[in-house]
């Protein structure tokens, strides 16, 4: 899954905290929602909430995700965070 | 009676299948609409107001049309002056009045951008402005704002309604209020002139900005009116092609009419377009057109009732409303409801602070904003239906 290609956009920034919005460039068929030993908080057959000591992150199975919460400037986080979540899923 | 399958079927995007909760933002556009704006490119094109050519007269004439249908829809005694949205429109306005130093704006917290920092902006050129507050319910308190006017106050700028309660806003109260006191009054009329009966010469303001886009117009879209009395008391923002009727090295003989805010080779298929729009909206009916929308908010919020943690946002009373439902669930952050929403049902609403950043954070104490449904004329209650089993699975899973 290192080939994910996404579009990262940032949606909002508010009170030191911004949002981002992950777009895969090409729709996934099914992105696992089995995150291994992530965080994972709520689980959904369509999609899944996973925590992050500095932020949550909703997974869709055709790989979109929202990224809430994150520090201002946070865009390499942003892509560190997908990296993760794109590894794991395929545990 | 609106036939709603007919309406249906007149927008093609709906073919598609997703429910769309998003003409707040945007409207979809009528098979009428999107035919005058191809017959303008197919049979018309040409430039307005400056060929002898053929057609040239026929493009003028039909660009001309499409600003009187805008001016006889809205009963407007004065100039309409087409622009690329509700902000240039206001803009226009910020630009166009001689300020002094000392001189004071009136606006309120219920106010998008477009009505808001166009003002805030002008602070730098020593206007004061005066920011109201509002209730959460978006209500404005007369008295408060009649004290807020004084003899410095050159324009009061307010909402029709907002985008993000849907609150109708007394506008006819509040011009008569600063008429009496001698100041300007701006109406911001992009959330009200696609889903009210809007009579112009019934509020009496000097100035009226809308969307065109979010009335079933072209993108690109929008109007000013000016009322008579005051064109001669603005400035053009811009000039250029059909800002003046004579030119010498020391002397400017400048258009007299409205055109002159409409400087350049304008949107022309987008003006013949929302011609079209206008026509369509006639042929329906303003009474209809709201009275269907309230019928659909009064069933969202009765459903929206039943789910456990949310809050609705906005007036108790339904005839205070447009089609506009802002409402917040309990820990669920709105743009995590909005995109649940679109991922799993196909639905598209809009999420976060609808360019309302003071009103959602300082009147709401909603730091995310809110999740917001706004209605139009293709919008149906079996939508609802689907668009509630969608957010209860959302909050039962979430």
């Amino acid at each position: 899954m290192s080939d994910f290609q996404y579009e990262l956009i940032k949606i909002c920034s508010r009170s030191g905290k911004e949002y981002y919005h992950v777009y895969p460039q090409e729709p996934m068929a099914f992105l696992s929602q089995d995150f291994g030993n992530m965080n994972v908080i709520n689980s959904h057959a369509k999609f899944s909430v996973i925590s992050f000591p500095d932020c949550h992150v909703t997974v869709f199975a055709s790989g979109r995700m929202l990224i809430e919460n994150l520090p201002q400037n946070a865009e390499k986080r942003a892509r560190e965070i997908i990296k993760e979540i794109i590894s794991h899923s395929h545990q | 009676m609106m036939n709603q399958d007919e309406i249906r079927n007149d927008f093609p995007q709906l073919k598609q299948g997703f429910i769309y909760f998003d003409s707040g933002s945007t409207s979809l556009k009528p098979i009428p609409v999107l035919n005058a704006i191809n017959n303008y490119y197919e049979t018309l094109s040409a430039s307005v107001g400056r060929g002898l050519h053929y057609p040239s007269y026929l493009a003028t004439k039909s660009y001309d049309e499409a600003h009187e249908k805008v001016r006889k829809f809205f009963n407007g005694k004065g100039e309409i002056i087409f622009t690329k949205n509700c902000t240039e429109a206001i803009n226009i306005i910020a630009h166009g009045i001689e300020w002094k130093a000392g001189d004071k704006i009136v606006t309120t917290y219920l106010e998008h951008n477009s009505n808001l920092l166009p003002w805030l902006n002008l602070r730098l050129q020593g206007i004061e402005v005066e920011v109201l507050k509002c209730e959460t319910d978006g209500t404005i308190c007369l008295k408060e704002l009649s004290k807020s006017i004084d003899n410095r106050t050159k324009l009061v700028a307010v909402t029709h309604a907002s985008n993000v309660l849907g609150t109708i806003v007394p506008v006819e109260d509040i011009t008569e209020i600063a008429k009496k006191k001698g100041a300007m009054v701006l109406i911001d009329g992009a959330q009200a002139a696609p889903h009210l009966k809007v009579d112009l010469d019934t509020i009496g303001c000097d100035f009226y900005a809308a969307s065109g886009h979010k009335m079933l117009g072209p993108s690109g879209t929008g109007f000013l009116f000016i009322n008579t009395q005051v064109l001669n008391r603005l400035k053009p923002m811009m000039l250029g092609g059909g800002s003046a009727t004579d030119v010498e090295l020391d002397k400017i003989t400048f258009t007299k009419s409205g055109k002159i805010f409409e400087a350049g080779t304008p949107n022309i298929a987008g003006g013949i377009g929302l011609g079209a729009a206008v026509d369509y909206l006639s042929k329906i009916g303003m009474e209809q057109i709201k009275e269907h929308e309230l019928e659909l908010v009064e069933y969202l919020m009765d459903q929206l009732k039943k789910i456990d943690g949310i809050t609705i946002h906005g007036p108790r009373e339904l005839k205070k409303r447009t089609g506009v439902v802002s409402f917040s669930i309990k820990d669920i952050p709105a743009h995590r409801i909005a995109i649940l929403l679109d991922e799993i049902g196909g639905i598209a609403i809009r999420s976060g602070n609808h360019c309302a950043f003071l009103l959602c954070r300082d009147i709401l104490k909603e730091e995310c904003g809110t999740a917001r449904v706004s209605f139009y004329i293709y919008n149906t209650q079996e939508e609802i239906d689907k668009f509630i089993d969608v957010l209860e699975e959302i909050v039962k899973n979430v």
